[in-house]
């Protein structure tokens, strides 16, 4: 590790006094106290309001007025284990969904000669694209068991409520697909680093190919599936979007929708809503945990240094059929939605109930386009979405990287604890964090409640592990010495950060920068406790028009959202291929 | 170079280390590491992998802070851990060659060597003027221009010296920076480095754990084992007068054997018998007594063979067991008294038969007893 920074030796009694009172040591408590107010005194203030009988106030406390009462409510009768066996039981149906798919379509893609492998590899994480709340707009639109465009289209031929996307089953299946590509970037990683001798060395001990899978394959990945599998389940867990679209209908109720109709239906119960909230981040946090100690046993994963990728399976007769399916289903989860979104939001009245009905081209125009660009509250919500989303990444990008830096290249005290109230929010469900912000916010007197400001700064906790661990990973690729020099050449740490530091970790600071502006445009669960009528974001005003059902104008908003992040992502993969041949 | 140090006694020297000592957790890496180094001196730190070299040049240049001891600057004190004294890094007006060469992949050779220039606002034209001239000295004229990222090892070493250079620093730290290179190239490298210091009378640190490099290019060699200094010297002085086994295993291909001093002949030579049954006179340091256990070790090429028996002081019967014909050299394994013994003779002539019995000189000023623990450093 460099001493950038070095502190001095002396490490006598009272000597720590005089490091905190350091510039180092003020630099240190001021971003201490930043990450504490964004993201541990939210937790605090929730966990606090749980054990309160009153809604928050502020500044207010009634310290004697601490009870169970809260608590008690919410697990007495079978409300909450009702509420606990949905959530864990579609969110188990989506983690076995996601790993059936992920590890299936990854080891296809890599170990196999499936024709246009490496095309498969690389669309293979289309899904993690689409956003869950449009990704739930348009399965309801497909699969809804009246009206979805896929039971109209079997009962034409005879087949009655073929599919219903209400129930556990058709959520879990929409859980699945657009959470599969996180298994598939963890089993794709490990399959790409697999030592092939391992097999070849079961294959020379006389085992059959069946064999050496289930008895040297799978072991080796086994890790990457767990891992991957527990994170799903976690995020899974945490999702609101979905279960708030598709399981209302169906009469299936979810802990996150609960905790939202508690806190946003009157009369609200913002102090139940917090103990139940609490209860949720105590399986999030256990969840976590479980997966850091999975992914700290993951060493057996052996790499080979030769970077030799492994031979591949050769399919025989399957290869045709294979890539069918493979392709077909990245066809059927990416492009059905959008093709079904974009007939919705070409067609005039919604009123289908046949095939010749759906086939109608009179129906077909471009007046809800117009009337969704022309409506005041969309333009507004686009603009403050852009808004906001501008600003977490001026802010993040910024508070990130220092961040990353303390903690990769400084020897500052305290950097490690920096690094784990970082990553905190992994565990923390973005509607809690919404839950904490206010009552944190309206519990403390300045005027931030009510302004973008609060859901820039709640975006900017939520977001902090993936912003961070972006810029870490281009900040360790970077020799150490190349810094050095440059102190030694004469220059001080501002003038290295600004000249060889940043040039060279740009590639990645602005990929976490895209990373950032597409994480906050496309947010719902965090700014769904925070906005006001003048502060909506542009997902809750689609989420809002939903629940009032102008599915046309939800239509319209989704493929604009889609195309914005579209172009953003197109524009990183273009600057991370162009700025790449720097870093060694 | 020991004379060097005394003609310039009322000057500070230019480098002075004292007492440093560096942890990392509770392990100390370096530890009560003092050396001193004279205006124009080039010194070699010498030892093996993970002894703790780089850290102590870190430490000198300030990318690391001790946990104890001072670093003084000309006379000046940068680091002082006791008065808790830090003096940054680019404060120290200190030029470093780094083994991985950092060279910055985004500019280009110009800009990398203009840089320490740029850090202190000189005038365009005096950087132009001056990183061309430094890239001529370094043999790279008419490569400006070319980005720093297609470089072969060898020009990024050399970029890497122009910009250490080029701001005329106080003190030169080097730390391995032919160790990514090829033989070939590191042995003309070695030698251009030479010359290049000998011009420019920079005051320099080299670290190392190549002994050869070590020898031909220092003026004075510091050897390290496990964090401490073990020996400081010319590097003739460490080859004939080493004070360890350590020593003297690692700055040459000595025969080393245990053995007990039978008696002293005189304040500097002495009797031993080793514990295969030998019988030699061997030089010491006049601190060994009769009966104390000792290494003694005798260089290759300072036994004599012969075919006659005279019956002179100093010589042994042997018998050669093979032999290895190399040109300008023959080494010989000989059979003294049950045990083997390396020899190597000088000159292209016949080698001597093998299995065929010999008389083995080993001249007494030439063998050099040490005793088992001496592991105190020596001043220069
Ligand atoms: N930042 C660090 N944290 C912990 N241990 C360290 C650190 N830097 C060095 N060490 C340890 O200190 C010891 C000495 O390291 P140093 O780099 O000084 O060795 P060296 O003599 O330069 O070796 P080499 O010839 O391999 O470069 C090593 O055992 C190393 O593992
Ligand atoms: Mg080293």
């Amino acid at each position: 590790m460099t001493a950038l920074v070095a502190s001095p030796g002396a490490r006598s009694r009272g000597a720590w006094l005089v490091a905190a009172l350091s510039p180092r040591g003020l630099f240190m408590a001021v971003l201490f106290a930043g990450l504490f107010f964004l993201i541990v005194l939210p937790v605090l203030a929730l966990v606090l309001g749980s054990f309160l009988p009153v809604p928050p106030r502020a500044l207010a406390i009634d310290w004697s007025g601490l009870t169970l009462a809260n608590y008690r409510e919410t697990l007495s009768g079978g409300g909450f284990l009702a509420l606990l066996r949905v959530t864990l039981a579609a969110a188990m149906i989506g983690t076995a969904g996601a790993l059936a798919i992920g590890a299936s379509l990854a080891w296809l893609a890599i170990r196999t000669n499936v024709p246009g492998r490496h095309l498969l590899e690389s669309i293979a994480i289309l899904p993690m694209f689409v956003p869950p709340l449009v990704g739930a707009f348009a399965w309801d639109i497909l699969a809804s068991p009246r009206s979805g465009i896929i039971n109209i289209a079997l009962r034409s031929i005879g087949i009655e409520k073929a599919v219903n996307i209400y129930s556990l089953g058709g959520i879990g299946f929409v859980f699945a697909i657009y959470y599969a590509p996180y298994v598939h970037l963890f089993v794709a990683a490990a399959l790409r680093n697999f030592d092939p001798t391992h097999e070849e060395a079961a294959r020379m001990c006389g085992a059959s190919s069946w064999r050496c899978f289930w008895q040297i394959t799978l072991p080796l990945i086994s890790p990457a599936l767990l891992s991957s599998g527990l994170l799903v389940f976690v995020l899974l867990i945490e999702l609101f979007a979905i279960p708030a679209i598709l399981g209302e209908p169906g009469n299936l109720h979810f802990i996150s929708v609960r905790i939202w109709e508690m806190v946003g239906f009157t009369p609200p119960k913002v102090n139940q809503a917090s103990a139940l909230g609490v209860l949720m981040l105590v399986i999030t946090v256990t969840l976590v945990l479980l997966q850091y100690r999975v992914l700290g046993k993951r060493s057996f994963v052996t790499v080979s240094g030769k970077g030799l990728r492994p031979d591949v399976v050769a399919l025989g007769g399957a290869r045709w059929p294979l890539a069918f399916v493979g392709f077909g289903y990245i066809l059927f989860v990416v492009l059905l939605p959008y093709a079904a979104l974009l007939f919705i939001a070409l067609r005039k009245n919604l009123f289908y109930a046949t095939l010749g009905a759906l086939a109608d081209t009179r129906q077909l125009s471009l007046d809800q386009f117009a009337l969704a660009f022309s409506d005041p509250v969309v333009r507004a919500s686009f603009l403050n979405s852009l808004a906001v989303s501008l600003g977490t990444v001026a802010i993040g990008s910024v508070l990130y990287f220092t961040i990353a830096y303390v903690v990769q290249r400084t020897s500052l005290a305290g950097r490690r604890a920096l690094d784990v109230i970082t990553i905190l929010p992994v565990a923390i469900p973005g509607l809690i964090i919404g839950l904490g912000y206010l009552w944190t916010w309206i519990s403390l007197p300045f005027g931030i409640y009510g302004t973008l400001w609060i859901i820039i700064l709640a975006y900017l906790s939520q977001f902090s592990p993936q912003g961070v661990r972006a810029i870490s990973g281009s900040l360790v690729q970077i020799d150490p010495e190349l810094e050095e020099s440059s102190r030694l050449c004469g220059a001080g740490l501002a003038y290295t950060l600004r000249r060889i530091v940043v040039p060279l970790a740009w590639p990645g600071i602005l990929s976490a920068m895209i990373l950032l502006l597409i994480l906050s445009f496309r947010e719902l669960a965090t700014a769904l406790f925070l906005y006001t009528s003048t502060t909506q974001v542009f997902s809750l005003t689609m989420f809002d028009f939903w629940l009032r059902g102008s599915t046309n104008l939800v239509a319209v908003m989704a493929l604009v959202q889609t195309l914005v992040l579209a172009i953003l992502v197109l524009l990183a993969r273009r600057i991370r291929r162009e700025r790449t041949p720097f870093i060694t | 170079m020991a004379v060097a140090c005394q003609a310039f006694e009322s000057q500070a020297p230019k480098c002075q280390v004292e007492a440093l000592t560096k942890r990392y957790g509770t392990r100390a890496v370096v530890e009560n590491v003092s050396f001193e180094i004279a205006e124009g001196e080039f010194v070699v730190v010498l030892g093996p992998s993970g002894c703790g070299k780089s850290t102590t040049l870190r430490l000198v240049a300030g990318l690391a802070a001790a946990d104890g001891g001072r670093v003084l600057l000309g006379g000046k004190a940068v680091s002082d851990a006791a008065s808790g004294l830090f003096v940054r890094p680019e404060r120290r007006d200190i030029g470093m060659v780094f083994q991985s060469y950092a060279i910055w992949p985004h500019m280009d050779v110009f800009e990398n060597v203009a840089y320490p220039l740029r850090v202190r606002k000189r005038g365009n034209a005096e950087i132009k003027q001056r990183v061309e001239n430094m890239l001529a000295l370094v043999g790279l004229a008419g490569e400006a221009r070319r980005s720093a990222a297609q470089l072969s090892g060898g020009q990024m070493q050399r970029v890497a010296l122009a910009r250490a250079l080029v701001f005329d620093p106080t003190l030169l730290l080097f730390d391995e920076p032919l160790s990514n290179l090829d033989l070939k190239l590191r042995e003309r490298l070695r030698l251009e480095l030479k010359e290049l210091q000998r011009r420019t009378g920079l005051t320099s640190i080299y670290v190392t754990h190549d002994q050869a490099e070590a020898v031909e290019l220092a003026d004075r060699i510091i050897v390290m084992e496990s964090g401490r200094v073990v020996q400081v010297g010319a590097p003739h002085e460490l080859y004939r007068r080493p004070l360890s086994r350590f020593v003297a295993q690692f700055i040459s291909s000595a025969n080393i054997f245990p053995g007990r001093v039978l008696a002293r002949i005189s304040d500097d030579c002495a009797s031993v018998r080793t514990e295969t049954g030998r019988e030699l006179a061997a030089t010491h340091d006049g601190s060994v007594a009769t009966g104390d256990l000792v290494d003694v070790v005798i260089h290759p090429e300072d036994c004599l063979l012969g075919e006659r028996a005279p019956e002179a002081p100093d010589s042994h019967h042997a018998r050669i067991v093979s032999r290895r014909y190399q040109g300008t050299s023959t080494r010989y394994t000989v059979d003294w008294a049950g045990a083997p013994l390396e020899v190597a003779a000088l000159g292209s002539e016949a080698p001597l038969a093998q299995d065929s019995p010999v008389v083995l000189t080993v001249p007494r000023e030439r063998a050099r007893i040490i005793g088992r623990s001496a592991i105190a450093a020596s001043a220069p």
